[in-house]
């Protein structure tokens, strides 16, 4: 797994300076990933799984311990579980980069599953520990007893990072792989993540800033969906605007199944896309919502579900809808009743 | 075969028909009994005297009252007894009442009322005369000590006896006031979607789609311990095991991811002369 | 109820669907005969698509009720359909065209009521070099088919003092298509210059009835020789394809002495032609456009 070049440990890179002692910095502005496709086979990245949490930067000194978010908020007391990480850094000193990620019923990390832990006081925490458990998947050490590691390169603090060893019941630190990217990029796809991110093996760590030193590639997914309906793109003019899609689940319906309703699309037509379309849903025109739930817009057109189309999404929200969905044309080869939510199904 | 629970008679102006009692409903919900775990044998409870320290036997125990905390006025069974209107075993029919009329949270437990032998005639001639007027009749009678107020309707030929709750037992929603948030009138539009709501399940009344699951999934796991299988806990899912389990996921999905790619690779292609597809599609 | 269908073309299966749609109202052709004439057809058109980068123009619900015009191969495509893709240097601009070299790949876009195939005048292996140059001739009412036949033999006889011999076939609404194959080292500038040159002579010689000017309001019953199309990005519709007309009209190869011919006698329901009499017409007279495909032929300066 790791490294073709034998890692240093802290007190080689005391002796040849590489580091260099300083007090404890009060606070760490994240580095961040620009958003880029996977890089070449032979580029010098390092490849981490991404993880759809929150990203939080832990903090020991004297025995101290608290986590601070992206934004430098203090939220040590909203994720108690955290305390006995502290126990397992045997260093009197630390800091830590990672994310806070819960996982859903399906055991994917869920960003909508980790809101029920977000801006929660002491005295709720405790109790929200229990039923909306959280893990602080590490993936960086950027200070150690009394000296920063910030300057030294991916490679190194990763090293470094690997001999901590840290593993607990409520944190963990992910593998990190060199060589080609693809295969890690197909795991996650595989598994439901976000994507991955992309390190510069010889990249320092970089406070705050964007770089092209580390990149995330996120994982565009597709699926068919049922067209239940439309909003027009502007009053009473027959073109859309966007379209209600939806999924079928067995369920107490027609048939024994429901149309479950995952957001509307507005992107990925041309204008004459847009006017066909509406032409299309408008000759299917139906009074009554054929979605199993209320349908959250205003102005919507209803049709027959029959029309089905491909869209591309990242992720789904808490609530069942699509992330960021782009039309992607329609599917005269798929059977509406066939459609079904796959990131569930095929497990 | 179902045994008759009471019997007594049916009685309004000069008619009486004499009739049986038999539930209309059975328990369906799994009994077990309480035995200790160590030898199977069945537990017995006692009754206890905490201040003499020592087990005491059911005709020493009498029924208090409390009329206020901690002190009760006392009642014999025999004074109890004395109570009971025991002559009187009717169905006393008091008015018939249209059954619309009559609320539902009025409801308790339905009995059907089975007439003797020689009571068929005035019997069916009651049942066709309330489905004739619609109307049920409300009666009051006395069972085991207890009195109950009843409607008796025409149900298919047979009658069901009702049994109700007295007015006083009912709680009135408008006690509720306290506990209801203010409710808005819903707008036009609300309206409209809830309609939709309401048709898109709105069917029959299909009593034999509703099931048990619970009573089932008990009864699955009687049954697969009687067979002498070992039933399969599945264990609570704890949030480390869901990690654990992504993370061993994700290192075979690479692993064959890697595989995958090293096989695509010695033989060159021949179909695809262009360019191959961005990966991340 | 479904009406799909499991076939298999060629060793690749597929699953048709709604094979009862009807996709030409006015005569009630059904998708399921346009995916009969098009496996029917298949030995004659794959090689005028084979390489060429394809655009679909699909009429889920017919011809009457709206199209939707795709340059990019549906992402769900089976990995027997081949693509080519189009460079560009912004990476959201990169198209991934079909490319239709083998009959299932044929029987799969007309299952997505791909009604008309239009292609690429290059090949995905050299999308900078066309195999051929075309006029589309299209004329503006009240001119009809037979004013863009004659201005075919027109075109074909200026090709002819050029030294270059050209193939006709009719659009299969009311244009003419002529196909001048080049085959060899070429390029769109030089094609494009070419037909320009040629339009505009046209336009000289007989400028009442021909004209070289895309407006439309320019056109006035005169013949719109279009040159325009000899572009990397642009496309013709294909030989054999069929169109979204009011009938199932296919753009289909003529002889010159046909086209003569229905402009002496003006007889132009000569040039129209339905699937049925093209299959026929295959049968009696093979692939009249096979020369497009071989024929070499050297571009004047």
């Amino acid at each position: 797994m790791y490294p073709e070049v034998a890692v240093a440990s802290l007190s080689d890179h005391i002796k040849d300076q590489s580091v260099v002692a300083e007090p404890m910095p009060a606070h760490i502005q994240p580095m961040l990933a620009t958003l880029s496709e996977l890089p070449g086979e032979h580029r010098p990245y390092a490849y981490e799984y991404k993880w759809d949490g929150i990203r939080a930067l832990y903090f020991l000194e004297a025995g101290q311990w608290r986590v601070e978010t992206r934004n430098l908020n203090d939220v040590t007391v909203a994720y108690p579980e955290l305390a006995d990480l502290a126990a397992g850094l045997e260093h009197s000193s630390a800091i830590l980069d990672g994310e806070i990620v819960a996982m859903n019923e399906h055991g994917h990390p869920s960003f909508g599953r980790l809101s029920h832990r977000l801006g929660l006081t002491e005295a709720h925490a405790a109790a929200r520990a229990v039923d909306t458990p959280v893990t602080y998947m590490i993936f960086d050490v950027l200070y150690l007893d009394g000296y920063s590691l910030m300057p030294l390169e991916y490679r190194e603090r990763r090293g470094m990072l690997e001999e901590l060893g840290l593993s607990g019941e409520s944190w963990k630190t992910p593998p990190s792989f060199t060589g080609d990217g693809g295969p890690v990029l197909d795991a996650a796809r595989e598994n439901h993540l976000e994507g991955v991110v992309a390190k510069k093996l010889d990249s320092p760590y970089r406070q705050g800033l964007r770089t092209k030193e580390w990149l995330k590639i996120k994982i565009v997914r597709r699926q068919e969906f049922v067209i239940g309906g439309w909003t027009p793109l502007r009053t009473g003019a027959p073109v859309v605007g966007a379209l209600l899609i939806g999924y079928y689940e067995p369920g107490k319906g027609r048939d024994g199944r429901r149309l479950i309703y995952a957001g509307s699309v507005g992107t990925g037509f041309s204008e004459h896309d847009r006017e066909t379309l509406a032409r299309l849903l408008e000759s299917r025109q139906r009074d009554t919502n054929p979605f199993a739930e209320r349908v959250p817009k205003a102005s919507v057109m209803f049709a027959e579900p029959e029309l089905v189309g491909e869209v591309e999404y990242r992720g789904w929200t808490g609530q069942g809808h699509l992330r960021q969905p782009s039309f992607k044309g329609l599917r005269d080869d798929k059977e509406p009743t066939d459609v079904v939510r796959e990131d569930i199904v095929k497990k | 075969m179902a045994r008759a629970i009471w019997s007594g008679s049916i009685s309004f102006g000069l008619v009486n028909i004499p009739v049986k009692l038999y539930s209309a409903v059975k328990d369906h919900s799994v009994h077990f009994h309480m035995l200790h775990e160590k030898d199977g044998v069945r537990v017995r409870q006692q009754l206890v005297c905490p201040l003499d320290d020592e087990e005491i036997d059911r005709d020493e125990v009498v029924k208090g009252y409390e009329i206020s905390p901690d002190q009760y006025v006392t009642v014999t069974g025999d004074e109890l007894e004395s109570l009971t209107p025991k002559a009187s075993r009717t169905i006393e029919i008091l008015d018939f009442v249209g059954l619309p009329e009559i609320d539902p949270v009025y409801y308790q437990h339905p009995y059907y009322l089975v007439p003797d032998e020689q009571a068929g005639r005035p019997y069916s001639l009651l049942v066709a005369a309330m489905e004739k007027a619609n109307r049920v009749g409300i009666s009051k009678f006395v069972m085991r000590d207890k009195e109950y107020l009843a409607a008796l309707r025409p149900v298919g030929g047979v009658i069901v006896l009702e049994t109700m709750h007295f007015a006083d037992e009912v709680v009135q929603a408008s006690e509720l006031e306290g506990e209801m948030p203010e409710l808005k009138e819903p707008t036009e539009k609300e309206l409209k979607m809830a309609g939709q709501l309401i048709d898109m399940l709105a069917g029959s009344f299909d009593p034999e789609q509703y099931h048990d699951d619970y009573r089932e999934a008990v009864m699955d796991l009687v049954n697969t311990k009687a067979e002498g299988k070992e039933y399969v806990m599945p264990p609570p899912v704890k949030e480390e095991g869901k990690v654990i389990d992504i993370m061993v996921a994700l290192e075979k999905s690479l692993a064959r991811a890697r595989e995958q790619k090293e096989e695509a690779k010695p033989s060159k292609k021949p179909a695809k002369k262009t360019k191959a597809h961005a990966r991340a599609g | 109820m479904k009406d799909t269908i499991d076939i298999e073309v060629e060793g690749q299966r597929l699953q048709l669907s709604h094979l009862d749609k009807v996709l030409w109202p006015a005569t009630g052709f059904t998708k399921a005969q346009m995916i009969d004439y098009y496996t029917r057809i298949a030995p004659v058109m794959l090689p005028h698509l084979t390489g060429h980068p394809v655009t679909l123009k699909r009429y889920p619900d017919g011809v009457d009720a709206g199209y939707f015009y795709e340059k990019e191969c549906p992402a769900y495509h089976p990995d027997w359909v081949n693509t080519a893709t189009m460079p560009s240097r912004n990476v959201r601009q990169r198209v991934n065209f079909c490319v239709v070299d083998n009959a299932p790949t044929l029987v799969w876009l007309a299952n997505l009521a791909s009604v008309e195939l239009h292609t690429l005048l290059s090949t995905g292996e050299d999308l900078d070099t066309p195999t051929w140059i075309a006029f589309d001739l299209d004329p503006g009412p009240p001119a009809g088919v037979l004013d863009s036949a004659w201005a075919a033999s027109r075109v074909r006889e200026v090709l002819a003092d050029a030294g270059l011999e050209s193939f006709a076939k009719v659009s299969g609404s009311k244009g003419v298509h002529v196909y001048v194959p080049v085959n060899g080292p070429a390029t769109f500038e030089k094609t494009k210059g070419l037909a320009h040159a040629i339009a505009r002579q046209m336009e000289q010689q007989y400028p009442k009835r021909v004209t070289s000017m895309m407006r439309k309001d320019l056109r006035g019953g005169k013949v719109f020789v279009d040159w325009s199309q000899n572009d990397p990005h642009k496309t013709t519709v294909a030989a054999y394809s069929m169109r979204a007309r009011e009938k199932p009209f296919v753009s289909a190869p003529v002889t010159w002495d046909e086209l003569d011919e229905a402009v002496r006698h003006k007889h132009a329901e000569e040039l129209s032609f339905e699937t049925w009499e093209v299959l026929k017409r295959v049968e009696d007279q093979g692939d009249l456009f096979a020369p497009v495909l071989k024929l070499k032929q050297k571009l004047p300066e």
